[in-house]
């Protein structure tokens, strides 16, 4: 760092005695390029600090997700059974992406909290209306229930079309909202097991996650260490949270 | 009508967003489409008029003499055009459709704003975890002594360290972008001295 950026950074701070905010006004006055420079460093650190726009404008982010073609909203309107599996994706990611978030945020909050900010009950008693309904109209109810937060219900119907994956990875999703975390990283190595499939990093993913919701530090930290040693999506990112838990 | 969805706005309110989306998208992509832009680039500029509207709603009271749907329609297609501009192609601004009001200055200046804090949070989150939580932190005023703790570093020295290494590297990072010479640039700087 120059002794003008070091100078700029020490007003920011506010660690300039008197005599050091004189000379860094004097300096303002009449260097141009360090007045630039001071405003930049100004304006990064009030973006930082902007917590209002980071919100609202992650808000819109989903909602831009949610609306586009890829997402729930629209794909209802559109091509509904082409692409449930992508919409639910990107509604699962912002689940689980928010659990991470709290579980880094705070490191000592118990499962039991986190559970409670991210479950919401389904309503109980929903059956299968009939045991003749096909694959396709199952999915679609259950994506219907599972957009709706109902993954007790929706989880009914994922179950009845068996072992196919797009099913098993919701169902692991499900799972994963109802706290059942055995059962959800069954369904995950179900998918890892398989090989030859979509879901395959995604499902690593969440395992590594489950282990943390879980609080079994040593699984989580061999799912991660294997998931940033290969070429998987989540690489990097397995590689923050190992420089956290670790 | 306005008013309900403008309070809800301000609220955040997840309902009034889909409304918002649901009602008033359409008009909006399809003007940009028709005048040279595409699908993303309508989902870009709705996206940063809602926005604008909500921080603009953060700072004063907003009444509006139009529909809620004129309104957005009138920033989008401001937001629009100044692309086009900026784009050198302001000619392909062809075609006019829908009713437009006169907005004021405060819009483009929000916008301006707005892109450098885009561009600035972009490279905010490519920093590492660490040094996200450090700059956060000393920034929110928490003591060395405490980011220490929390982080689990050795020294309050090396937490003072570690922030002025994480500073640079994110400036260095957003002066590097080709976005920040390109798009924003000298231009920006000059601006930034009026604030």
């Amino acid at each position: 760092m120059t002794n003008k950026n070091q100078l700029i950074e020490q007003f920011l701070d506010g660690e300039l005695k008197s005599k050091g905010i004189q000379l860094f006004l004097q300096q303002k006055e009449k260097d141009l390029e360090f007045a630039d420079e001071y405003f930049l460093r100004m304006e990064i650190n009030n973006a930082i600090q902007d917590k209002e726009f980071i919100e609202f404008s992650n808000i819109l982010d989903d909602k831009r997700k949610r609306f586009t073609k890829k997402s729930p909203y629209l794909m209802a309107r559109k091509e509904v059974l082409k692409s449930w599996h992508l919409a639910a994706a990107s509604f699962s990611l912002v689940v689980v992406a928010g659990g991470l978030w709290y579980i880094l945020s705070n490191k000592s909050a118990s499962t039991d909290k986190l559970v409670a900010k991210y479950y919401k009950p389904a309503h109980p008693g929903m059956q299968v209306r009939s045991a003749k309904m096909n694959t396709e109209e199952s999915m679609k109810e259950a994506f219907s229930l599972y957009r709706e937060n109902k993954f007790e219900s929706a989880l009914i119907y994922f179950n009845t079309i068996g072992n196919q994956i797009t099913a098993k990875f919701y169902s692991g999703i499900c799972y994963i909202e109802l706290g059942e975390y055995d059962k959800a990283v069954k369904s995950f190595n179900y998918i890892v097991e398989d090989n030859d499939n979509l879901f395959v990093e995604q499902s690593e993913w969440y395992v590594g996650i489950i282990h943390l919701m879980n609080n079994k530090n040593d699984e989580a930290i061999a799912q991660f260490k294997k998931i940033s040693a290969s070429n998987s999506y989540y690489a990097e990112q397995a590689k923050d949270i190992l420089s956290y838990i670790n | 009508m306005p008013q309900e969805i403008l309070e809800g706005l301000r609220k955040k309110d997840g309902k009034i967003l889909d409304f918002i989306y649901e009602n008033h998208f359409y008009p909006i992509q399809s003007f940009v489409i028709r005048n040279s832009g595409t699908d993303e680039d309508a989902q870009d500029v709705f996206q940063d008029a809602i926005l604008i509207i909500f921080q603009k709603l953060g700072k004063e009271e907003v009444v509006l003499n139009c529909s809620f749907g004129t309104y957005i329609f009138s920033i989008c297609r401001l937001l629009w055009l100044k692309q086009l501009e900026t784009l050198k192609n302001r000619k392909a601004f062809i075609e006019e459709s829908g009713e437009a009001v006169e907005l004021d200055n405060s819009i483009e200046e929000t916008q301006n704003k707005n892109e450098r804090y885009k561009l600035y949070l972009e490279h905010f989150n490519k920093l590492s975890y660490n040094c996200q939580k450090i700059l956060e932190m000393f920034l929110a005023r928490v003591s060395l002594r405490e980011i220490a703790r929390i982080l689990g570093l050795k020294s309050e020295q090396y937490v003072k360290k570690r922030k002025h290494i994480c500073k640079e590297k994110l400036v260095d990072s957003i002066k590097n972008d080709m976005k920040f010479e390109n798009k924003i640039g000298k231009k920006y700087i000059s601006n930034l001295k009026k604030l």
